[in-house]
């Protein structure tokens, strides 16, 4: 009695999670509850997200009609790990393990409370496979166990926590496949126990501090289930819960003059109706990157630094890349701050890579014909692979421009959907490849031509789906490996949103087609 | 939430479908305690399936970027020599993986991966070298070397090698002997649900299997178009039906399977 009296109890009133939606109990007083595991005697509780989303009020009752508020320290929604803390002191902590030494077959400890009941539930198991989906890997233990088990920690021989479980598997035939749960290790963790401020990492792995009293397999299992508490929560229904939307905080200052507020593009209709407001403001920024472009270039031929042949310089500066409303890829808008850099007006012609195959630094595009066409000679080379693309822009003594340069370079600061502006109804009609810097009209703010509506141009980075929303905010350089290069600038062929500014294409890095070219950038020193 | 949701449903249904029958409870108690393979281990089988996955699609990748000098109706000599192929080879592969397998001593990847690797280059050089004739044969139109025989003649030829399965698979493929098991039919299914994030591998290691089973996702490039794109269902140029496959979208997986034990 006395021992359960240390129990902190959590209990979700109203579940609405759809990992137990299929199976939820409908008793009234006692529904699925969540358990946890307490972390830190100051308070602080593990426990799994999805126990507590979407949760108003979070309470913890003890065994002695002690209801304690608890308050949200952080989540980890791509773990569905969540750490909480009340406010007391003085209770007993689990000791945390270290997930690399968890080993298949291992046996483990389960402490929950399944479906809510006011009894702790201690089941012993194995960990009977090791998963990995993409890069998360989880255990799966084959203990029984059920709803109210979620956020419960899986406990090594030691007594130390290793793992949290999660959640199970539901078949929406309604049979529920017995012994079959999920855990996340406990490495995962790792930073949500960084917000405790004395929490001692060194004795991860050290095992549980000397434990007073006797008879230490029976101990085993009272100090666990000592540790794992049950929570309660009151739903916020109205509301679905949004992720938070990501701060551009903490980014440098600009130097650069022009960067204005983002737009939060609504739907397509602005490229229906671009009102006069928008035209103006496009018109004020555009003015801005000219002036600021001219004054960087006066700098830098003072400096003694002359203009490199068909390229425009670039200024230092922040700029919005990506697009709120974009391809999943493209999110989220977030602030980049570039150094200047040279970018080439126009993409590279069949005449001028000629002229790196007669110089020995490259070879000649895969489709001959096309290349060797005298009357296509200033149109965009293309049916070249991404190390052909390298080879050239070397060979110039320059190098590919990063996937942030090409952005940038072709829609100014401003977060705008097109160099030009936001109308897309603006767009000439280009029916194939085009001798290059025909189509003034749509060049970037800068004075770049050709970046939308002619081929999609190599650029230096791998591609990875998410990457935006681990983006560095200063010169990122894409993710250091990958399948994929990343080819920008919407092919002609191409039907909108594919032809935005902020559009990612990818392809192989042997892949060479008609609709791909390059341009070039080079560094400002 | 929901796709994240979905996600985890569809995945869960391939732990079902791997152990329904074996995770009844009983099987634990016959097994000795304690016996596992440590985590370590697995991490480590997990990176050389993946760096094998990786390899394989190299090879489809040089492949791919050389079809249509195979497909010459003129040519007779193609100069598509094994040589070339292999500098190619590890050239996409050292810049895929960061593994420079002309340096093999040098590089950090477990030591049973630097065994496989090898193994894995030269059986796909040998099937370059075969494929010569072929590949060198005047007219007769269109050639049958294209990534995925390459890929399939590689596969079988390295299982029989090495004891490590290697499989090219997807729910719909064209040569029936790459049709997916119950745990690949699983996993595919999970990449094909357009919110599944992509070039994210699955894998599963079970204490029953004895073995690593890692699933390495392949997409939709602009080249596969020309055959598995749109229109759907009108004949290719090999006279398949097309897919009607779009950009971007996932095309079937990589299967590895190594065993625990070496």
């Amino acid at each position: 009695m006395k021992r359960i009296a240390l129990f902190l109890w959590v209990i979700i009133v109203a579940g609405s999670s759809s990992v137990w939606g299929a199976e939820r109990i409908d008793a009234p007083a006692e529904k699925p509850a969540g358990s946890g595991v307490i972390v830190h005697s100051d308070g602080y509780i593990l426990t799994a997200e999805h126990v507590i989303a979407n949760a108003k009020r979070i309470f913890v009752v003890t065994a002695g009609d002690f209801r304690a508020p608890a308050i949200l320290i952080s989540t980890d929604s791509e773990h569905d790990l969540a750490l909480l803390k009340i406010e007391t002191v003085g209770l007993t902590e689990a000791p945390i393990g270290y997930a690399g030494a968890v080993r298949l077959d291992q046996e483990i400890i389960t402490v929950g409370f399944s479906f809510g009941l006011r009894e702790v539930s201690v089941t012993r198991g194995r960990i009977a496979a090791v998963r990995t989906r993409g890069v998360q890997r989880v255990f799966q233990v084959d203990a029984a166990i059920n709803p109210g088990n979620s956020g419960g920690a899986i406990f090594n021989g030691r007594g130390e926590v290793i793992g949290l479980m999660t959640s199970k598997f539901s078949h929406p035939s309604g049979i529920v496949p017995e012994g079959m749960a999920f855990a996340v290790p406990i490495s995962y963790a790792t930073p949500l126990l960084a917000n405790i401020p004395d929490f001692d990492f060194t004795m991860i792995g050290k095992g549980r501090k000397t434990v007073k009293g006797r008879g230490e397999s029976k101990g085993l299992a009272q100090e666990v289930v000592r540790t794992t508490v049950l929570i309660e929560t009151i739903r916020n229904t109205e509301m679905a819960s949004m992720p938070p939307t990501q701060a551009a905080g903490g980014s440098p200052k600009s130097d650069h003059p022009a960067v204005v507020s983002p737009r939060i593009q609504p739907g397509p209709l602005r490229d229906h109706a671009p009102s006069v407001q928008d035209a103006k403001a496009i018109a004020r920024v555009n003015d801005q990157l000219r002036v600021a472009q001219e004054a960087e270039l006066k700098q830098l031929v003072q400096r003694g630094i002359t203009q490199p042949e068909g390229m425009v310089v670039i200024p230092a500066g922040e700029f919005w890349m990506g697009a709120e409303d974009g391809l999943q890829d493209a999110r989220p808008l977030h602030r980049v701050h570039l150094s200047s850099y040279w970018f080439d007006k126009y993409e590279v012609t069949n005449a001028r890579y000629r002229q790196c195959v007669e110089g020995g630094g490259c070879t000649p595009p895969k489709d001959r014909q096309t290349f060797e066409d005298p009357q296509r000679a200033h149109r965009p080379v293309t049916n070249i692979t991404w190390n052909q693309a390298r080879s050239f822009c070397q060979w110039q003594g320059k190098r590919l421009p990063t996937e942030a340069e090409w952005e940038k370079a072709a829609r100014g600061t401003d977060g705008r959907r097109y160099p030009w502006g936001n109308d897309g109804e603006f767009m000439t009609s280009v029916n194939g490849v085009e001798p290059v810097g025909r189509q003034a009209s749509m060049a970037s703010p800068y004075g770049v031509f050709d970046l939308i509506g002619s081929v999609s141009q190599w650029v230096k980075d791998w591609y990875a789906e998410d990457f935006y929303q681990t983006s560095p905010p200063r010169d990122p350089q894409g993710p250091l490996r990958g399948s994929f290069r990343v080819l920008r600038g919407g092919e002609w062929h191409e039907k909108s949103p594919n032809l935005q500014a902020s559009y990612r294409g990818w392809d192989d890095v042997t892949y060479w087609g008609p609709t791909l070219g390059v341009r070039c950038a080079e560094d400002v020193p | 939430m929901d796709g994240r949701l979905r996600c985890v449903i569809a995945s869960l249904l391939a732990c079902a479908v791997a152990g329904w029958t074996s995770s009844e409870g009983a099987c634990a108690k016959d097994r000795q305690p304690e016996s596992g393979t440590p985590l370590h281990t697995i991490l480590e089988l997990e990176t050389t399936a993946r760096l094998l996955a990786v390899l394989l699609d190299s090879g489809r990748n040089v492949i791919n970027e050389h079809q249509v000098l195979f497909d010459d109706q003129e040519k007779t000599e193609k100069d598509f020599t094994p040589d070339m192929f292999e500098r190619q080879l590890l050239d996409v592969f050292r810049s895929r993986s960061g593994t420079d397998l002309r340096d093999l001593e040098a590089a950090r990847i477990p030591a049973r991966a630097k065994k496989l690797l090898k193994e894995l280059v030269v059986v796909s050089t040998q099937v370059v070298a075969e494929a010569q004739p072929e590949i060198n044969r005047r007219g007769g139109g269109l050639k049958e070397f294209i990534p995925a025989i390459f890929g399939s003649r590689v596969s079988t030829r390295f299982t029989e090698r090495t004891h490590v399965r290697l499989k090219q698979t997807a729910l719909a493929p064209r040569n029936a002997l790459n049709a997916p098991d119950a745990v690949e039919r699983t996993a595919l299914e999970t990449f094909a649900d357009p919110s599944y994030p992509l070039e994210k591998v699955i894998s599963e290691v079970t204490s029953k299997s004895g073995s690593l089973h890692l699933m390495f996702p392949l997409y939709t490039t602009r080249k596969c178009l020309d055959c598995h794109g749109d229109p759907k269902g009108e004949l290719d140029r090999t006279g398949y039906p097309r897919e009607g496959l779009k950009l971007g979208q996932n095309a079937g997986a990589i299967s590895v399977v190594i065993p625990i034990r070496p």
